[in-house]
C-alpha cells in the first residue's frame, strides 16, 4: 500500500506540487511565527538581572552644575534616614524605556560595543544584581589609576572569550583612562523583559562635593507595603537639597506594566496577523484538499468496491497527504535551516530553530490531517454504489 | 450461490419516495453466467449494487453462499467483496495515475500478499486478456475496449467466486463487445466463476443462460 501511495503521489506530481508549495509556503510562515513566539518567550522568561519590586525611580529634571554632586549625596543621605526607606543609590540610565548609553571595549584589538550604566556603590544591594564573580565597585577602587568596570557574564565572555576577565585592564574608547574589569553578574536587561540579551556594563558613580559626572536618577528601595503617600515627604527632602531641580518619581512595577503594555502592542498585533495568517492557510488547505478529495470521490467508490474498507480508504487519503506534507515539511526544513546563514535575521539560536521546526513540523501534520480527513469522512459517507457515479 | 429474498429498495427525499426495487426473490447457481435485461431505469443497476454489497436494500435480504450478510460489519463487507466479487463498470473506474499493471494489482494491497506476489498475480490476469504487453501503459493510452479489459483484469485478479459486471459492453463497438462476452464465457466455462451481467443488448444477453427481466423495479420473468 505504502508503494501504491508513493507511486500515486508520484504520478500525480502536477497536481501535488501545487498542494506541495502550498504546504512549504505554510510552513515557513509558521516557522516564523513559531521561531518570534518563542523568541519573545524565552526572553520573557529569562531573569531580568535585577529586582524592581517595592523600588521608586527619582528622575531629577533640570541642568546639572557640577555643585549639584553635593546635593544630591545630602537628598540621597536624607532619604536613607526615611524609616519607610531600604536604600537609596544612584543610577544613571532609566529602566524600562528606550533609552541607552554604549561604548566600546578593546581588547586584542577587537572591538566590542555593549550597554553601559553608572551606578554608586550600594547600587547592587538595591537592585539586587547577582554578582558572580569578583565583586562590585566599592571605596576601594578610590584614587586608583582606573575606573572600575562590572561586566555581565556576556558581555565578558564576548570581550575576553575563555580568558579570566577579572583584573583586566581596557583602555577607554576616546583614551582618556583605563578601565579595570572588578566583577562579573549575570544579564542585566535595562530594557525590560522583552529586551534580547546583550552585553552591558556598570561604570562607578562617586558621591562627591562637586563633579562634572552628572547623575540624573536615584533609585529608591523601600520597605514592602510602604504607601505612595511617602512621595510627598521625598519631595520635601528632595526640593530642600536639590532646589534647581524638579522631579519625575514612579514606581518601577508601574513603569515595567506600562512598557509591558507599549510592548505587547505589535507582539499581540503579529500574533493576531498570524492567527489570521494560519487561518486563511487552514482554510486554503482545506479548499485544496477538499476539492482534492472531491475529485477522487468515483476513486472512493472503486477502492471500497474491491475491498477497501472505509478506515482504508482514509487511511489511504490521509496518508497520501500527510505523505505529500512530509514532503514539503523536509523542504521547508531545508530552507529554513538556510535562514541563518543569510544573516537577516541575525544569530537565530539552535534552540529556538528546533523549536521552530517542531513546532511548525507539528501543526502542519495535524491541520493536514484534519484537512484530509473531513472531506475524506464526508466522502465516506457516500455509499460506494453513489461515490461510483459522482460527478 | 447468491440469493435475494424479498428485496425492496425506496428512495426517500423530504417530498418524494421512489421505488426502485419491489419483492425482488431471485437466486443465482454457482458457476451460472445471468444477465439482467430492463428498459433505463428500471433499476437494474441498483439490483446489481444490492448483489455485489455495494448498496443496502430497504427491506428484504441477501445471502451469498449461504451466508445473510445484512448483519455484517463494513469491514467484513469490505473483506467479503475484496475475496468474493469482482465488479467491472461499464465507465472501466480505471485510475488514470496509475499504469496498468498497477492498477489490475489494486484489489490485492487489501490482502495480505507480497509485492512480488501480487505482480504475478497481475501479469497473469493481463495475459488472460491479452493485454501482457501493455503492463506499463497508463488508461489514457488505451482503446476503450482495452481499458475494459483491464477492468475485467482488475476484476479477476483476486480469483473471486462471483463477477458482475454493468453494462461491460455499453460504451463499445460491437466488435470490442464481442470480445468481452468472451472473455466472460471463458470465465465461467474456464473457472467456474458466476458472471452475473446488467444489459441493454438482446443480442449479449442471449449469449448467457438465463435472462432475467425487471420492469419498473419488478422481476418479470
Amino acid at each position: 500500500m505504502i508503494r501504491q501511495m508513493l507511486v500515486l503521489i508520484w504520478n500525480r506530481k502536477r497536481i501535488n506540487a501545487l498542494i506541495m508549495l502550498e504546504i512549504t509556503l505554510s510552513f515557513l510562515v509558521l516557522f516564523a511565527v513559531v521561531v518570534s513566539a518563542l523568541y519573545a518567550w524565552k526572553k520573557y522568561s529569562t531573569p531580568l538581572g535585577f529586582d524592581y519590586r517595592d523600588t521608586l525611580s527619582v528622575v531629577l529634571i533640570g541642568q546639572w552644575e557640577p555643585h549639584h554632586a553635593g546635593q544630591l549625596k545630602r537628598a540621597a543621605e536624607a532619604m536613607r534616614t526615611m524609616p519607610e526607606v531600604s536604600w537609596c543609590e544612584a543610577s544613571h540610565m532609566d529602566l524600562f524605556t528606550k533609552s541607552y548609553w554604549t561604548t566600546v571595549l578593546r581588547h586584542n584589538d577587537k572591538p566590542t560595543q555593549l550597554m553601559v550604566n553608572r551606578a554608586s556603590d550600594q547600587y547592587h544591594q538595591l537592585a539586587r544584581i547577582p554578582v558572580i564573580d569578583g565583586r562590585w565597585f566599592g571605596p576601594q577602587d578610590t584614587g586608583g589609576d582606573y575606573e572600575p568596570l562590572v561586566l555581565n557574564r556576556r558581555a565578558a565572555q564576548k570581550v575576553f572569550g575563555s580568558e579570566s576577565p577579572l583584573g583586566k585592564v581596557l583602555p577607554h574608547s576616546l583614551g582618556k583612562f583605563n578601565y579595570k574589569v572588578v566583577g562579573i553578574i549575570e544579564d542585566y536587561r535595562q530594557h525590560g523583559d522583552l529586551d534580547p540579551l546583550g552585553e552591558y556594563g556598570f561604570r562607578r558613580y562617586v558621591w562627591e562635593e562637586n563633579s562634572d559626572t552628572r547623575m540624573r536618577q536615584l533609585m529608591v528601595r523601600l520597605k514592602p507595603g510602604t504607601p505612595r503617600s511617602i512621595e510627598r515627604d521625598m519631595l520635601k527632602i528632595l526640593k530642600t537639597n536639590l532646589p534647581d531641580y524638579d522631579f519625575s518619581i514612579s514606581e518601577l512595577s508601574v513603569a515595567r506594566e506600562s512598557y509591558m503594555r507599549k510592548s505587547l502592542i505589535p507582539l499581540i498585533t503579529s500574533a493576531m496577523l498570524a492567527v489570521c495568517l494560519l487561518l486563511m492557510v487552514a482554510m486554503g488547505l482545506l479548499g485544496v484538499l477538499w476539492q482534492n478529495v472531491a475529485q477522487r470521490t468515483q476513486e472512493i467508490g472503486l477502492r471500497r468496491a474491491i475491498g477497501a474498507s472505509t478506515t482504508g480508504v482514509l487511511v489511504q487519503i490521509s496518508g497520501e497527504l500527510l505523505t505529500m506534507t512530509a514532503f514539503s515539511v523536509a523542504i521547508g526544513t531545508f530552507l529554513a535551516l538556510q535562514v541563518p546563514f543569510t544573516g537577516l535575521f541575525g544569530n537565530i539560536e539552535a534552540d529556538l530553530m528546533v523549536g521552530g521546526i517542531t513546532g511548525a513540523t507539528s501543526v502542519m501534520l495535524v491541520l493536514a490531517f484534519v484537512c484530509s480527513v473531513y472531506p475524506a469522512w464526508l466522502a465516506m459517507r457516500i455509499t460506494p454504489a453513489d461515490a461510483l457515479h459522482y460527478e | 450461490m447468491i440469493v435475494l429474498k424479498n428485496i425492496e429498495k425506496i428512495y426517500r427525499t423530504e417530498t418524494v419516495e421512489t421505488i426502485a426495487l419491489h419483492g425482488i426473490d431471485l437466486e443465482i447457481e454457482e458457476g451460472e453466467f445471468v444477465s439482467i435485461m430492463g428498459p433505463s431505469g428500471c433499476g437494474k443497476s441498483t439490483l446489481l449494487n444490492i448483489m455485489g454489497l455495494l448498496d443496502e436494500p430497504s427491506a428484504g435480504y441477501v445471502h451469498i453462499e449461504g451466508t445473510r450478510i445484512d448483519s455484517y460489519s463494513d469491514r467484513s463487507l469490505a473483506t467479503l467483496r475484496n475475496h468474493q466479487i469482482g465488479f467491472v463498470f461499464q465507465s472501466f473506474h480505471l485510475i488514470p495515475d496509475l499504469n496498468i499493471l498497477d492498477n489490475v494489482m489494486l484489489p490485492l494491497i487489501y490482502r495480505k500478499t507480497s509485492t512480488k506476489e501480487r505482480r504475478e498475480r497481475a501479469r497473469t490476469a493481463l495475459e488472460r486478456v491479452g493485454l501482457q504487453s501493455r503492463l506499463h501503459h497508463f488508461p489514457h493510452q488505451l482503446s476503450g475496449g482495452q481499458q475494459q479489459r483491464v477492468a475485467i483484469a482488475r476484476a479477476i485478479v483476486g480469483s473471486p467466486r462471483i463477477l458482475l459486471t454493468d453494462e461491460p459492453t455499453g460504451n463499445l463497438d460491437s466488435q470490442m463487445g464481442g470480445e468481452i462476452m468472451k472473455i466472460l464465457q471463458s470465465l465461467k466455462s474456464d473457472s467456474g466463476t458466476t458472471v452475473v451481467m446488467v444489459t441493454h443488448d438482446e443480442e449479449k444477453a442471449e449469449q448467457t443462460d438465463r435472462v432475467v427481466r425487471i420492469f419498473d423495479g419488478r422481476l418479470v420473468a
